[in-house]
């Protein structure tokens, strides 16, 4: 898997093994986490077999992001638009939760294609809340107009207590990350990654996509930012998103993309790390093996040792010993 | 092999010949002590001059012998951050197997990446051309190692960033 | 073929000594213990195991004529070990060591035994028929540091040592009682116990294995600097030589005749020194087959010339690319060689010898058959 998958596939497996048992009562009360600190909570009571209550809470955000009621700006809607009269979202969500959803699965469509790609929605919450307010901005740079209520330097959250930023205008967005690691060695991976994508775009025939720089220091764009925003250990990435990126289909992909850019360099930075430590770890044992090459033959000696000893070698007996070894 | 690698180990192999000639050599100044006297050092007389082999100055090999044991310390290239990270990660797996390699000293000799502590009983149960032969691969496979992890990483890296980019295409 | 049988006895041998009339074969492998082998008819068998050091025994010595043993061990002791009925029966020897000790030889009318020691000292030990045990008389303060090997004179009075300080020594070693009685009338010209009577001063390394030629004429000891030192006329004005060697350095000695040096150490073959008419010493070639070098070049030696009339015509074949693997260095012995003892009637000259090693085998050599070396017989 080299993109993450906007679904959760817990959540999706959940949902659709209930819909399909949908008569049989159980007791569901799971608890689970996904990446970017996002926590998932389901419910589903011996009582009530066909609702199910979905909970999730989101990254806690940093102060310079626009919060309402728990919730990303446009989120409320998306919400609406996505799902209809499926979900009820409850006011106030379940205790430590951003958003509570009840969904009630037996107004679910009867077309099997449309049952599975509602549920998918479902699976997706996460998109669907977090991606709201950048799909708003997306949206607006597809009728190429800015949101007069807008400020010129937007704060998505994206990770526990960070943010990314965008700056719309009418005929471009640009965003920027400023990219943090805990480790010293995500770091200097995650750094020369960044400075793939510069390369990427430049070398690879991909003068399609968003243009793309990296610096050490932060860009232009973000001298209106919190300090606390500036500091970035593995520099700042800058992509242009202009309106032939969100074409049609292309949006809900986009905002996806780039509201997971961090989670999906991260993810790469420690696959190439398993990969890392599996190759140094056969490395170490060859070495290993090269070292007990300069044992004598232990197997060999011990089987032989007691006929050895008082055995008479020859000379040619010995000789044949050292062209064995040489 | 670039020739100016091959020229550093032979050179480092040629000495590492003429300096293990190691003897059981019990310790002049505590009683019933048998310790490598080039890390005790406290018989000036029982140590040789060390000598300090450079491919650069990036890279060097500091072959110090005593009487009864030898001590060789590596510095590798670490040309870039990635590099540097690499042989510090790869330095970490070898001394987390310190055991199974016996002649790896735990902690490096200050301004090396890498130590190795050769006594004589390393040469009675080992065969000395053997051991050398180790040292050299070792040598060799820790400057592939670091060049291959790199450009790996560097394709991974790659990969990724096209893939992320044809999104929006 | 020189090396006339090779005993695989342990994996490691520090060292070996051999009964009076060679049939047994006494060795340490590398441990506390000493292991006496016996040879039937075609086999060797164990027969003892001396057990009573508690460390590695660093030196092994079997007295031809009274038939005893005495081990030096880095525990600080030494014992002698007397056959009684079918047992060896140890006796401490109170060394007065609180160091290692490193080395042991019986004199010549094994009446003394002298053990050199890491405390940088040498202890002279004599038999004390009243009270039943054997006397240490330590010489203090003459070495700078550990006295890795000691050589009886003929004469049974001069002991010859080496030292890490790389110096060689030759002390005075009369004892009152014990030499004087059976003296010739010339004892008086010896010095008293401990004088140092000379300070050879020529290795600018750790000098190992010192012996005298079998008139003690001449003393030979070894470099670890690859030199080996031959020292005429020791006294006043002495004569010394020194032969560079192209190779590992060594560590033992063994004079089989007034002319004729066998040196053996970490280059595994052991190599033959002989002295001209002129008494010029000089390396004459390896014994047993030595598998050829990679490179000579790379050897400086102050004795090139000499050494071109042995190697002008091996083939120096500079492999660029040696970086593969060493060299493995000897033959018979396939690790350092660190002992060498004569095999054969006390007196007569010596033909055979035997070497032990790390790589716990004992060879025996014969030097019956080399027609080059027997001019120097």
């Amino acid at each position: 898997m080299i993109l993450l998958q906007s679904n959760s596939r817990f959540l999706l497996q959940t949902l659709m093994n209930r819909v399909q048992n949908l008569e049989k009562g159980v007791e569901l009360d799971y608890n689970w986490f996904e990446f970017d600190d996002v926590r998932y909570h389901i419910q589903v009571t011996m009582k009530n077999p066909h609702i199910l209550l979905l909970s999730v809470s989101l990254p806690i955000p940093p102060p310079e992001t626009i919060f309402l009621g728990g919730l990303p700006f446009g989120a409320i809607e998306a919400i609406k638009a996505a799902y209809g009269t499926l979900v009820q979202i409850l006011d106030p969500p379940r205790d430590g939760f951003n958003l509570t959803l009840k969904i009630n699965l037996s107004k679910l469509p009867t077309n099997q294609d449309q049952r599975y790609a509602l549920l998918l929605k479902v699976a997706s919450v996460r998109e669907v809340v977090l991606g709201a307010p950048l799909r708003v901005i997306l949206k607006n740079l597809a009728k190429r107009t800015v949101a007069p209520d807008l400020s010129p330097l937007v704060a998505l959250v994206h990770r526990p207590n960070e943010s990314f930023f965008l700056v719309p205008q009418a005929d471009k967005v640009t965003v920027v990350y400023p990219m943090r690691f805990n480790d010293s060695i995500d770091i200097v991976l995650a750094t020369s990654f960044l400075q793939e994508f510069v390369e990427a775009r430049r070398t690879g025939g991909l003068y399609n996509a968003p243009s793309c720089t990296w610096s050490l220091s932060p860009p232009e764009e973000l001298k209106e930012a919190p300090a606390h925003a500036l500091s970035a250990n593995a520099g700042f990435v800058t992509f242009v998103i202009l309106p032939r990126h969100i074409e049609g289909q292309k949006l809900d992909r986009t905002a996806w993309n780039l509201s997971t850019f961090h989670a999906y360099v991260s993810y790469h930075v420690k696959c190439s790390e398993g990969f890392m430590h599996t190759r140094m770890r056969r490395r170490v044992e060859s070495l290993i093996q090269a070292l007990d090459r300069a044992k004598p033959d232990f197997e060999d000696s011990k089987i032989t040792s007691q006929a050895r000893s008082f055995k008479r070698m020859s000379l040619k007996d010995s000789k044949s010993r050292n062209n064995s070894i040489s | 092999m670039a020739s100016t690698l091959r020229l550093y180990l032979t050179c480092i192999r040629n000495t590492l010949e003429a300096a293990m000639c190691l003897q059981n050599f019990p310790c002049q100044e505590v009683e019933r002590h048998n310790k490598p006297e080039v890390e005790l050092k406290t018989s000036p007389e029982l140590l040789l001059n060390p000598v300090l082999i450079c491919r650069n100055e990036a890279e060097k090999c500091l072959i110090e012998t005593s009487i009864n044991s030898l001590r060789i310390s590596l510095k590798v290239k670490q040309a870039d951050e990635l590099e540097n990270i690499l042989t510090k990660k790869f330095l970490r797996f070898l001394s987390m197997r310190a055991e199974a390699f016996q002649v790896l000293r735990r902690k490096p000799v200050q301004g090396y990446d890498i130590s190795f502590l050769i006594t004589n009983y390393h040469c009675e149960e080992m065969q000395k051309h053997k051991l050398i032969d180790f040292i050299v691969q070792f040598m060799e496979d820790i400057d592939k190692e670091i060049s291959e992890l790199k450009m790996s990483a560097n394709t991974r890296g790659r990969l990724v960033a096209t893939e992320f980019l044809k999104q929006f295409i | 073929m020189a090396a006339i049988s090779v005993h695989q006895f342990a994996p490691c041998i520090t060292c070996h000594a051999w009964s009076p009339d060679k049939s047994m074969v006494a060795f340490c492998p590398n441990n506390n213990e000493v292991h006496i082998y016996k040879l039937f008819e075609d086999k060797w068998e164990k027969v003892h195991t001396l057990q009573k050091h508690d460390q590695i025994i660093s030196g092994i010595d079997w007295s031809t004529r009274t038939n005893r043993i005495v081990t030096a061990s880095q525990d600080r002791n030494s014992y002698v070990w007397n056959l009684e009925g079918s047992e060896w029966v140890p006796t401490l020897v109170i060394l007065r060591l609180n160091r290692a000790a490193l080395c042991v030889q019986w004199s010549p009318k094994e009446n003394k035994f002298a053990v050199g020691s890491g405390a940088k000292t040498v202890c002279v030990c004599y038999y004390e028929q009243e009270n039943n045990w054997w006397v240490s008389k330590l010489i203090r303060k003459r070495h700078d540091s550990s006295v890795t090997s000691v050589s009886w004179h003929p004469n049974n009075i001069l002991l010859a040592t080496t030292s890490t300080d790389g110096k060689c020594r030759v002390f005075s070693t009369l004892i009152k009682g014990v030499d004087s009685k059976e003296s010739n009338g010339s004892t008086s010209s010896y010095s008293k116990f401990g004088e140092l009577i000379i300070q050879l001063d020529l290795s600018l390394s750790w000098a190992f294995g010192v012996k005298w030629s079998p008139s003690g004429n001449t003393l030979a000891y070894v470099g670890h600097n690859s030199m080996i030192y031959f020292v005429d006329d020791v006294g006043p004005s002495p004569l010394a030589q020194n032969v560079a060697c192209r190779d590992l350095p060594l560590r033992d000695v063994l004079f089989v005749s007034e002319r004729m040096v066998i040196g053996v150490g970490f280059d595994c073959t052991p190599m033959v020194f002989a002295a001209d008419d002129r008494g010029i010493w000089s390396f004459v070639r390896y014994l047993g087959e030595k598998k050829e070098t990679s490179s000579g070049s790379k050897y400086g030696s102050q004795f090139s010339e000499a050494f071109g009339k042995f190697y002008g015509q091996s083939k120096h074949g500079m492999n660029n690319d040696s970086v593969e693997s060493s060299k493995i260095r000897g033959g018979v012995h396939e690790n350092c060689i660190n002992c060498i003892m004569p095999l054969g009637e006390c007196g007569t000259l010596i033909r055979r010898f035997s070497t032990s090693g790390l790589d716990g085998r004992v060879v025996i050599w014969d030097l019956e058959g080399q027609q080059d070396l027997l001019d120097y017989m």
